[in-house]
């Protein structure tokens, strides 16, 4: 008797570990491909923001401009300026990115070279959007501003436009210099050399008193070389 | 037919069998269906933004706490609040009030309900109504309506990007005066209009 119930247990757990063997590979089968799909496993805001002294309608990155690196990026990849209100509300970018699994809201996937691209965010409602792509080693300008303090800010990759963006009641602010990204696997390095700021009288100076406004990367710091040209590397 | 052409014991053996296979099925099915949660709540992080902010509690960047009488007396406008006792906000409820600290050109208000209204000024030549027009078809997201005959744009909170918290706004314009009302998650964006159409001149008095 106890052996035909032993017989009955083996027989019993061999076919409860074929089942869920067999289930596990179903399993397995249909979630193979979104396993490896992402580029992004543990997203976060790692950035290296500066800043001038004082705020201003607009930010320019000219004479040079912004250097171009080209690395092999899994998840997003910045380099960027932007002005933006106190209280964090609003704020419009233009730079470079790399963003090749789409990760970034509204911006679209780039395919393997850093693309041009402008954002605006506005209570929490965000536009982006792509424009030429760059070549490693260049040194593009940038500049964002509201020369006339109505609202619409104006955006131009080197002497092009790349449109307008309404923001409302911001219309001066903090001008910013940025190195992102979302993956600790990833570059943050940025090198903005010539950043300018737009005084009251609608004229571009450059940046005096630039300090750190925010460094949430604990791989990469700021390297003020002058107050107008400031890096992004993991030492200076 | 071929069940009942079996001897008992392979009928025992069968049955057995199909219990087996059900019960591993099951509980494998079981486990991924828990694993894949822990996944999915991670994945909901999924869309992300470019961000220029810092993480930090202060209501407004290189701004100042000061009183509501003294945010009153420096801002070169008339702070219009809301006072809804109903849906819990008036000045009663103020928790923080901040100035930015150039010229008190911003007003922040923090209520306990965790509702934060902003208030800035527009710029000379520039109409409110237009703006909001065109910022709503430019984003393709939020309404544009009057609130007790002033012009508003209304977002609600699923409307927000992915990787910022579901909060409803509301941007309206008293004069030429915005407040721009967040409210926390806990506020539907019709009690937020109410909220908005509890604002006006009147309610700038102390």
């Amino acid at each position: 008797m106890s052996r035909a119930i032993q017989r009955d247990s083996a027989w019993f757990v061999s076919w409860a570990v074929i089942g869920s063997l067999l289930a596990s590979a179903a399993i397995l089968a249909v979630q193979m491909p979104s396993a490896f799909a992402g580029g992004c496993p543990s997203p976060e805001i790692l950035h290296v923001l500066t800043r001038p002294g004082s705020n201003s309608r607009g930010t320019r990155v000219a004479e040079p401009g912004t250097e171009v690196f080209n690395s092999s990026v899994e998840c997003v990849r910045v380099a960027s300026i932007g002005n933006r209100n106190s209280p964090q509300t609003r704020f419009v970018e233009i730079g470079w990115f790399e963003d090749p699994t789409n990760f970034l809201a509204g911006c679209g996937a780039t395919s393997g070279a850093p693309t041009v691209f402008k954002f605006r965010f506005i209570d929490g409602v965000v536009n982006c959007t792509t424009h030429s792509t760059l070549s490693a080693g260049s040194f593009p300008n940038f500049r964002v501003f509201d020369d006339d303090q109505n609202g619409v800010w104006s955006f131009f990759h080197g002497n092009n436009s790349i449109g307008t963006y309404n923001m409302s009641t911001f219309v001066t602010g903090t001008p910013l210099a940025n190195g992102e990204r979302k993956e600790p696997a990833d570059s943050a390095r940025a090198n903005h050399d010539g950043l300018w700021r737009m005084d009251p009288s609608q004229s571009w100076v450059l940046w005096q008193t630039t300090s750190v406004e925010d460094d949430s990367d604990p791989d990469y710091r700021a390297c003020i070389r002058s107050a107008s040209h400031v890096e992004v590397r993991t030492a200076c | 037919m071929l069940v009942r052409a079996l001897p008992k014991k392979q009928m025992r053996r069968l049955f057995l069998a199909i219990v087996a296979f059900v019960v591993g099925a099951s509980v494998a099915l079981y486990w991924s269906a828990v694993t894949q949660g822990q996944g999915e709540e991670s994945a909901s992080h999924g869309l992300g933004p470019l961000d220029l902010r810092q993480e930090t509690d202060d209501l407004l960047l290189g701004g100042r706490r000061v009183s509501l009488e003294d945010a009153i007396a420096t801002a070169p406008y008339e702070v219009f609040r809301p006072q809804s006792p109903e849906m819990g906000v008036g000045d009663g409820t103020v928790e923080e009030v901040w100035v930015s600290g150039d010229d008190s050109s911003t007003v922040a208000l923090k209520y306990s309900s965790s509702l934060v209204a902003y208030l800035t000024q527009w710029p000379a030549g520039t109409d409110p109504e237009a703006s909001y027009k065109e910022i709503a078809s430019e984003t393709g997201v939020g309404l544009v309506q009057m609130i007790n005959g002033h012009p508003a744009w209304v977002v609600a909170a699923d409307a927000q990007a992915p990787g910022f918290p579901p909060t409803a706004v509301i941007d309206i314009t008293i004069g030429r005066v915005e407040v721009s009302l967040h409210a926390g998650p806990e506020t539907s964006v019709d009690d937020l209009i109410k909220i908005a159409a509890s604002i006006s001149a009147s309610s700038a008095e102390t």
